[in-house]
């Protein structure tokens, strides 16, 4: 008995992982063209281009050059570009079009599991663009050690911390609330504003006190300084590197428990 | 006054695909034309020739008198056109979408505002004015559409198909407002592969199939021509072998039943009773359109 | 004219409900001036423009300008108008009206261009506001918005004609990561090595940052005159392929 009530909402998620996979494998040849395109672009004008102009000296980066500072910063900053924008417009389009979620809406169970399934799976498509993102990286010579091939993981870690919240809000907004028109105005006001103030571009000392102190609070900033430490293997003590990924896992377990419920309750009745 | 369509061996290929081949037509000012078919008749090509948004690849065509290649914004002032597919602005309001339609027909924003008013009451939508369009059922979307197209006090209106997916009940009212229209003296040119449709709404029409027009009239006088008054349909067993030949003017043998045209049904079904081939059942009803579809093409319409 | 005009009233009303979607893009140059200007600001100390040192936020500001000008058309020409030529099928609706294909088309590039322009404005105020604007052919900057809004949106629709589904739009935005990294709008050409010069002037963007920040410093020369020629043309030959692509597609 206990085995037939558990198998449904497994099956399902494995199916639903079948199901993103093959959607996924469809547009792989532009995912990787573009997840290749990118940080070369921004490798070369604000890593080189903009670092020509950047006087080393004047600011404590903590690294030989500008480029080393930004291109790490970058790849744990561009996972949660990614994964916020999938967590509205891909969970938005499985809301409405693909109705994944929704034929399963008689499963309570089924669709908290599935929720969980959705943002892992934007884990791991952060995880296919990070290591992208590390092949250009090591292009540049900027990878300094072994412990760089474990990067995309906390990149992606870094990306679930927004996509679990996010997803979240995607389920409210298109069930209950404003629907997708809100979703420009997220990623413009919300993600860009995070993204300049992650620390990726500079240490975030150099920001006013209310500004370094929210940077502090949100997990982007831990994601980008674990992902340079990790990738440049400098300057990470282990103390600060388990508070880091401790601020990171607790956004990930609070955004899932947040849209586990909201999702059983937009979706189940 | 002038013919209201006037074509003479229209044609309209994509490539090598022809999808309109030399077809006549003559729609006059004031009535109801009605072009009947199957789908990739050729209908919907043919009318998006006449609104003049598809060049035809030769032959002649005249609208309002006027030729669309030259005089396309001309003609299109006194048409009223309302596609298959609903093509509503949604990210307007109902009220909104009747508007901004009066707009591109050069009326001022208070003669729009008056005429969307006059409109909304007469397809019924006074009471969703400011809804969303995404709000509306399929019906009130159809309807609002043939609002729209109103918008200019159109001499000719174009309807691709106006009850395709539409409940019996919203047809009917649908129906109801194009017959109003159609007293007003509006000429209306719908296509359709409803028989009954066309039966209700059309003075005369043409069957099109395969590109080509097949036959044309009245509906009452294709039915004479084609069929007979009256249609009885049977259905036996699967495995009975009953001989029907002899029956009626003509059979016509479907896969779950067997038409029978004859004069009289009742007669005919009581010939079959008295000579021990009874149906497991029967009908007997009015030759419509669609039986004279099934004698032109030797297939059904809608399957 | 007039035509052209009530397209662009249709997307005014369009956006009477919900002005903060429209409104929020302006919020955009404010975020890039503050978020890299002063925070790069401090390590960068000054830039050169035309031999003259100036503070690293007037340097770039006046490139976002352009930036936020291209942006504003873009993406009206690109989802907006994909959605329209595609999904909704508005422009179907339209061109059964007396409107014809081409009022259609020059109203949706008007409007776009009057999203860049808007911007701009807004924008430019805060600008002078902040001291960083030196010159009063800064005035200019407007016109300046709309040319490079206008440009933009012209090849954008003409692009946009090709796009299949909604994830073509992915290497839609990928060609235009390029034109920003090569458009100067965070450091000057000079930066460039020389064999890359000539693949810089070839980017449209970088006309459109170009001339803004001449207009800002007043420092405008005959390069300025070059600068609004490649726009001028690129916006004719892009409005020329877009109607003529989109007949194919909606008029056949």
């Amino acid at each position: 008995m206990t085995a037939t009530t558990m198998a449904p909402g497994f099956r399902v998620l494995i199916n639903f992982w079948e199901h993103q996979f093959i959607r996924f494998r469809k547009t792989f040849r532009s995912t990787i063209t573009a997840g290749l395109v990118g940080p070369l672009m921004y490798l070369l004008g604000i890593g080189i281009g903009l670092g020509s102009q950047v006087d080393a000296g004047a600011a404590d980066l903590g690294t030989d050059s500008y480029v080393d500072f930004v291109g790490p910063g970058l790849m744990a900053a561009s996972a949660m570009q990614l994964a916020a924008s999938e967590s509205l417009w891909q969970t938005a389009g499985l809301l409405r079009w693909r109705g994944v979620y929704v034929s399963v809406a008689h499963s309570p169970l089924a669709i908290g599991q599935l929720f969980v399934g959705h943002v892992f799976w934007i884990g791991f498509r952060v995880v296919v663009s990070t290591t992208m993102y590390l092949l250009i990286l090591a292009l540049f010579g900027i990878v300094g050690s072994p412990l760089a091939l474990l990067s995309p993981l906390v990149a992606a870690l870094t990306g679930m911390a927004f996509a679990a919240p996010i997803s979240a809000y995607t389920g409210w907004a298109i069930s209950r609330g404003p629907g997708d028109q809100s979703f420009p105005m997220i990623l413009r006001l919300g993600i860009i504003p995070l993204f300049l103030f992650s620390g990726a571009f500079y240490p975030i000392d150099q920001l006013p006190a209310a500004l370094e102190w929210l940077a502090r609070v949100l997990p982007v900033w831990h994601g980008v300084e674990l992902v340079r430490g990790m990738v440049l293997g400098q300057d990470l003590d282990l103390g600060s590197a388990a508070g880091h990924l401790a601020v990171l896992v607790g956004y990930i377990a609070a955004g899932l428990a947040i849209g586990r419920h909201t999702f059983t309750k937009v979706l189940g009745t | 006054m002038e013919r209201a369509v006037h074509a003479a061996g229209l044609t309209k290929r994509f490539g090598d695909f022809t999808a309109v081949d030399g077809i006549d037509l003559a729609v006059e000012s004031g009535e109801s034309f009605a072009m009947l078919g199957p789908n990739g008749a050729g209908k919907s090509s043919t009318m998006r020739m006449i609104s003049t948004v598809s060049p035809a690849t030769s032959g002649e065509l005249r609208v309002l008198g006027k030729v669309p290649d030259t005089d396309g914004p001309a003609i299109r002032s006194r048409m009223g056109v309302v596609a298959q597919e609903d093509n509503l602005d949604d990210a307007l309001t109902v009220r909104e979408n009747i508007m901004i339609y009066g707009r591109y027909f050069g009326l001022s924003w208070s003669d729009a505002r008056r005429k969307a008013l006059e409109l909304l009451d007469f397809a019924q939508l006074t009471d969703r004015a400011d809804a969303q369009v995404n709000s509306l059922s399929g019906g009130m979307k159809r309807r609002l559409s043939i609002a729209r197209a109103l918008v200019n006090d159109p001499d000719l209106v174009l309807l691709d198909e106006p009850t395709t997916g539409l409940d019996p009940q919203a047809r009917h009212l649908l129906w109801e407002r194009l017959y109003q229209l159609k007293e007003r003296g509006v000429t209306l040119l719908l296509t359709t592969h409803y028989m009954d449709e066309a039966e209700q709404l059309s003075d005369r029409l043409v069957v099109m199939d395969n590109a080509r027009i097949v036959a044309e009239g009245s509906p009452s006088t294709l039915i004479a021509e084609h069929v007979s008054k009256e249609v009885l349909e049977v259905r036996y067993p699967a495995d009975a072998t009953v001989d029907l030949e002899s029956l009626g003017h003509r059979i016509e043998p479907l896969a779950d039943r067997t038409l029978v045209y004859t004069d009289s049904g009742e007669a005919t079904l009581a010939e079959l009773v008295n000579s021990g081939r009874t149906p497991s059942s029967s009908l007997v009803r009015r030759a419509g359109l669609e039986d004279v579809f099934l004698a032109l093409t030797g297939r059904r319409l809608v399957e | 004219m007039i035509a052209a005009w009530i397209v662009v009233e249709r997307n005014l009303l369009s956006y009477r409900r919900t002005p903060a979607v429209l409104l929020s893009a302006m919020f955009e140059p404010f975020i890039f001036l503050f978020g890299l200007g002063i925070g790069l600001g401090k390590l960068i100390d000054t830039v050169e423009w035309h031999g003259e040192p100036i503070e690293y936020a007037a340097f770039v500001a006046p490139g976002l300008i352009a930036v936020s000008a291209m942006n504003g058309a873009l993406f009206e020409m690109s989802f907006n108008f994909y959605f329209k030529l595609r999904e909704s099928r508005t422009y179907d609706a339209m061109l059964v009206t007396p409107l014809g294909l081409r009022s259609v088309l020059d109203g949706e590039l008007s409007w776009a261009m009057i999203r860049g322009g808007l911007y701009s404005v807004v924008f430019l105020a805060a600008l002078a506001a902040f001291g960083y604007l030196e010159s009063w052919w800064a005035l200019l900057i407007p016109l300046a918005a709309l040319l490079i809004g206008l440009s933009f949106a012209s090849i954008a629709s003409w692009a946009t004609t090709f796009v299949r589904g909604w994830q073509d739009f992915d290497l839609f935005f990928l060609a235009t990561q390029p034109l920003f990294v090569l458009s100067t709008t965070f450091f000057a050409i000079d930066v460039y090595p020389d064999w890359a010069h000539p693949i810089v002037y070839a980017t449209p963007l970088y006309h459109g940052v170009d001339l803004v920040r001449d207009l800002a410093r007043g420092t405008v020369a005959w390069s300025s005159f070059g600068n609004i020629a490649y726009l001028l043309v690129m916006a004719g030959v892009g409005r020329a392929l877009a109607t003529r692509r989109s007949a194919e597609l909606l008029t056949t």
